[in-house]
């Protein structure tokens, strides 16, 4: 009995040894590299970067394989793809925890909600000379908090709508390539609906693809406010409402009552409402994905970043892109996916390094040619012809005349969530008011905190 | 043979007390009424059977095909809807091949093995106590672990993560796993079956000389070994099939699960591709479709027990 | 079965020593088991309780505030919260209200001696087996302007319904996807249910001359209530704990009307930073639940004796 009793309790401690054991390795698994380490090799320090990125985007496999070979093999690299949608989350729960990412591969307007809760690294120090000259001011400002540098930019980017030639040429439909004839959004419904073939709602050949952008479904803050803000007006008097309306947010960041909801953002809603819905529908809530590539559109609002694959592709139709269209006030959003470094970081130098490595110079460079996405550096613009002839020409242009930063705040996260919601509601046929309202509601005590 | 798999839902015709049994309407039956009942009954099962089969077999020959003949194939519907005519395999690399899904698979595997094997040694031990020896306190030792049977899982997500977090098993295999081993469900399935073991049996052991650990080693766990294997499956499936827990608790790619994986092929955020999509939630179903159909007499009385709580 | 040998009374230990080592040997049983039971379910619903009472993020948790029950004021005072308890009690309720028929027809079908009885059963289980990723899935395109129900509606002549982003469809599709995953489930236990019902008293029946509608209806169903009660309790908890119709499928729209209680949970914690509040609305399906669950356990004492 007193035999059997030891017997059965030296195995319940094998059992939580070995517990103990598994949590142990794999814990250790789980640990970071220890601090740099200098060898013969790299005498500045080996370094292994974790970084949290968006799938698909910067910083690229490529840069980084460029950055790993730069440095002789002293940087390597631990990248965790997050699709676009679900990235804010995981920043919100990675941030805080003992395997912090050393570097963040973010979208541009999260500076200020990132840096103020102290998850950005201010890379001041690092920067080179005269890089404030040579940066865009729409990446500058976006990519600072309180008077501090928190991202360069790799990319700038802006909308634009594709057309594929061969359909609109066939609905007899001249559509404008420069700013200054740009359509209205009326003018772009009309002719997305002459070009569009099949019943509306549910076409054979869609007036304008569905949407592409964020999680693929209508709402998106980057493209679908565009529709609202475009009816504003910067140039009314500071405390009308076609002024807010432009801006969307109070210049503090904190309040949207009165901005997001006035009259004129809610018959912009309406406006936005008529492409999903009812007989003059150009475009499906739920749409098949690629439908512009497969030549199934007439229309896509897409960025910069559509040529290259357009290119590649070889599509059997021909195509340009047009200005964006506007309901009273062009307007684009500025703001890519942008790379920054970790403030938690037990290896800040060599992150901040690798950030000013592929944000300026040849990398930078080499990754605005090779993609095809706007650079922010005015140096390496000049030595890019490509950015200078259509259609990247166009791009480049409505950034610099019609681009606004997505309304800056330092709740941009819960902003961005919410006021998708409420367009993603409008589109599938929520009253516009109604939707605004509710946005609103939902975000006040959220931005006041 | 143990209450458990006594209970087990009979797969012999004429069944039970023949509740429902369609034979007495025929007493005033001319052959037309028969050859109508047949015909309906077998419209029925069919519909039954196209109801939950096709949504499966579309799904297979979908992640066989590229995007645009899933488009092309499904307007207007036709038999090509169901049938792959150009077989491609290119879903399939580029899930195994660039997306890692083969990691993903992996990672799910050896959780749900971790699982399965501690949950069993665990579960195990517990319940060979709380049947076969007698002590005090008993009743409310059962109760304290059955009232974590109704524990929602989904609620305790953000304290779980803390408390992971705060022993550094953040983003490990192991965290995704371990709160789940001490399972209310698994005890309570083997203590039924546990129970239904004559206690004739220990008390022969005893007279043998055996102690505690030898009477559960090799008198409860012999007689017992059907319903380990219906535990082994649960966990298998509870494991094999979570998604919030692993999608909140896991950070990094490499330690992906396949639920995960699949899921953030469609959303929220990435653009869906069609057929990677179906490729990859077929990836997930086949295994334990496969177990399932193999062992589906295992599985369905653990899973008639799930619910009774 | 392990060979017994001759039957022997038992003498049975009665000192305190005896019933002291038992109790140790029980511990040692135990142990392994309570303690992760403990760590990993006892502690995070005491830290669920400490969460729902605090103002934090999880950016930067240090920074935390005592709000008392503010976190649970304002569920009662914030109309999406409010939508969202709705929402989750349409589905549940929903989900119940088809299932229970469904299950029992069904159960009652694959009692019959029927051919191809077996592909059916496995048919119907398949859903109940696959995950409810995988299920939302399936169904996202199923459902979609140009999924497969669409193109069925399509070529029998009728237009094509925007199952998902239409205020009106949403929730109806996405409970009749959940019964579609679960129909398989309430069957079994239906069949399970049948089965024990003792032949003698269908016997007795057929000879009071109840014909099969009145059977089923004044004997069958009666006999069968506690399965009816476990399939309502196990269908209501699968229906609250529901995150991946609205997580996969809808992100709660159109207007929130699929904005499912767990999943508003996981936004409200991840999203929108506000864990406190996320953690007041997990008390309140944390307590939602067990009540149910108790309310079970009430109606199953009451034992129908056949």
């Amino acid at each position: 009995m007193y035999n059997n009793f030891t017997s059965r309790r030296r195995r319940s401690r094998l059992i939580l040894t070995t517990l103990a054991i598994g949590a142990l390795a794999s814990s250790v698994v789980a640990c970071s590299p220890s601090a740099p380490e200098t060898s013969a090799n790299c005498p500045d320090g080996s370094a292994k970067l974790k970084v949290l990125r968006s799938t698909t985007n910067v910083p690229t496999d490529a840069q980084m394989a460029d950055y790993t070979t730069k440095t002789n093999g002293c940087v390597t690299f631990d990248v965790t793809d997050v699709p676009f949608g679900q990235y804010a989350d995981k920043v919100s729960v990675l941030s805080s925890s003992a395997n912090a990412p050393d570097i963040y591969g973010y979208d541009l307007p999260e500076t200020a909600n990132y840096a103020s809760k102290g998850v950005l690294l201010p890379l001041d120090d690092y920067l080179p000379e005269g890089w404030k000259d040579d940066v865009l001011p729409a990446t500058l400002t976006e990519g600072s908090y309180e008077g501090k540098v928190y991202t360069m930019g790799v990319q700038q980017d802006a909308l634009g709508l594709y057309y594929n030639k061969t359909l609109t040429d066939q609905a007899g439909i001249t559509v404008p390539t420069t700013l200054d004839t740009a359509w209205t959004w009326e003018q772009a419904r009309d002719a997305m609906l002459k070009c569009q073939q099949g019943t509306p709602g549910n076409p054979t050949i869609y007036g304008l693809a569905p949407t592409q952008l964020g999680s693929g479904t209508p709402g998106p803050v980057y493209s679908d406010l565009l529709y609202l803000r475009s009816a504003g007006d910067p140039k009314a008097p500071s405390d009308s409402s076609a002024y807010k309306t432009f801006y969307a947010i109070s210049p503090d960041g904190k309040e949207v009552d009165g901005w997001l909801n006035t009259p004129e953002a809610v018959e912009a809603a309406g406006f936005y409402q008529s492409l999903y819905n009812g007989d003059k529908a150009v475009t499906s809530k739920t749409g098949r994905p690629n439908a512009f590539l497969d030549g199934k559109a007439c229309f896509d609002m897409f960025h910069a970043g559509q040529v290259q694959p357009l290119k590649d592709a070889q599509v059997s139709f021909d195509w340009g892109v047009a200005p964006m269209p506007y309901i009273k006030t062009p307007i684009v959003h500025t703001g890519a996916i942008t790379v920054a470094a970790s403030a938690k970081s037990k290896q800040a130098d060599a992150a901040a390094e690798f950030v000013v490595a592929v944000s300026t110079g040849a990398a930078a460079k080499e990754y605005n040619q090779k993609n095809g996405r706007l650079p922010t550096l005015n140096s390496v613009y000049k030595e890019l012809p490509e950015f200078q002839e259509p259609p990247l020409s166009l791009f480049y242009s409505e950034l610099e005349k019609w681009g606004q930063p997505r309304p800056p705040t330092t709740h941009f996260s819960q902003y961005s969530q919410i006021v998708e919601n409420a367009l993603k509601n409008i589109a599938y046929g929520g009253d516009p008011k109604d939707e605004l309202d509710q946005a609103v509601t939902k975000l006040s005590p959220l931005m006041s905190r | 043979m143990t209450q458990l798999t006594s209970q087990r839902v009979s797969d012999d015709a004429g069944a039970g007390g023949g509740a429902g049994g369609n034979g007495d309407k025929t007493g005033r039956s001319r052959v037309p009424t028969r050859l109508w009942q047949r015909i309906w009954t077998t419209v029925v099962v069919i519909a039954i059977l196209m109801a939950f089969v096709l949504p499966y077999e579309w799904m297979f020959v979908s992640g066989l095909k590229s995007q645009s003949s899933i488009f092309a194939d499904i307007s207007p519907l036709s038999w090509k809807t169901f049938v792959p005519l150009a077989v491609t395999f290119e879903n399939l690399e580029e899930l195994f091949v660039d997306r890692g899904v083969g990691r993903a698979l992996l990672n799910s595997f050896l959780v749900a093995a971790f699982q399965v094997v501690a949950s069993l040694i665990l579960c195990t031990l517990a319940a060979y106590a709380l049947t076969r020896i007698a002590f005090k306190g008993r009743n409310a030792v059962f109760a304290v672990i059955l009232a974590t049977f109704m524990l929602p899982a989904e609620a305790l997500v953000v304290p779980l993560y803390q408390l992971i977090s705060a022993m550094s098993l953040q983003d490990t295999l192991i965290a995704v796993g371990v709160p789940w081993i001490a399972s209310a469900f698994g005890l309570f399935l083997l203590r039924q079956s546990f129970e239904a073991v004559p206690l004739e049996l220990d008390e022969a052991a005893k007279l043998d000389g055996a102690g505690h650990f030898r009477i559960f080693w090799s008198v409860i766990l012999p007689v017992v070994r059907v319903d380990l294997v219906t535990f082994v499956l649960m966990i298998f499936l509870f494991s094999w099939n979570a998604f919030l827990w692993p999608l909140v608790a896991i950070q990094s790619t490499e330690n992906t699960l396949v639920q995960v994986a699949v899921a953030q092929s469609v959303s929220p955020g990435a653009l869906p591709n069609w057929g990677l999509t179906f490729a990859g939630a077929s990836v997930a179903t086949i295994p334990l479709l496969i177990l399932f159909i193999f062992l589906q007499r295992l599985f369905i009385p653990g899973l008639a027990r799930s619910g009774l709580k | 079965m392990s060979s017994t040998t001759t039957r022997t009374r038992l003498v049975r230990g009665t000192g305190r020593k005896r019933s002291r080592r038992e109790l140790l040997v029980a511990a040692g049983f135990l142990a392994p088991f309570l303690i992760i039971l403990a760590v990993f379910q006892y502690v995070p619903v005491v830290l669920l309780i400490k969460n729902s009472l605090l103002s934090y993020t999880l950016i930067n948790p240090d920074l935390q505030t005592f709000v008392g029950l503010e976190n649970f004021a304002r569920i009662f005072s914030d109309p999406g919260a409010l939508q969202t308890i709705g929402v989750t009690l349409i589905f549940a309720v929903g989900m119940v209200v088809l299932i229970i028929p469904l299950g029992f027809l069904l159960a009652t079908y694959l009692n019959q001696p029927l051919p191809g009885r077996g592909i059916l059963r496995t048919a119907v289980f398949l859903p109940v087996i696959t995950s409810s990723v995988v299920v939302a899935t399936l169904w996202n395109f199923l459902l979609a302007n140009e999924g497969l129900v669409n193109a069925v509606l399509n070529s029998l002549g009728f237009g094509t319904a925007s199952f998902l982003t239409d205020q009106a469809l949403a929730l109806p599709s996405i409970i009749i996807m959940s019964v579609w995953q679960q129909v398989g489930m309430a069957a079994i236990l239906y069949l399970g249910g049948l089965q024990s019902i003792p032949g003698d008293v269908m016997e007795a029946s057929v000879l009071d001359g109840a014909g099969g509608l009145k059977r089923t209806f004044l004997i069958v169903i009666p006999l069968l209530s506690r399965t009816t009660v476990m399939v309502v309790v196990i269908m209501t908890v699968f229906a609250l704990q529901s995150f991946t119709p609205a997580y996969v499928m809808t992100k709660g729209a159109p207007g929130g009307t699929t904005n499912l209680l767990v999943y508003e949970i996981y936004k409200q914690a991840f999203t929108l930073q506000d864990p406190g509040f996320a953690s007041a609305l997990s008390v309140l399906l944390l307590v939602g639940a067990i009540t149910i669950s108790l309310v079970q356990m009430r109606l199953l004492r009451t034992r129908w004796d056949y």
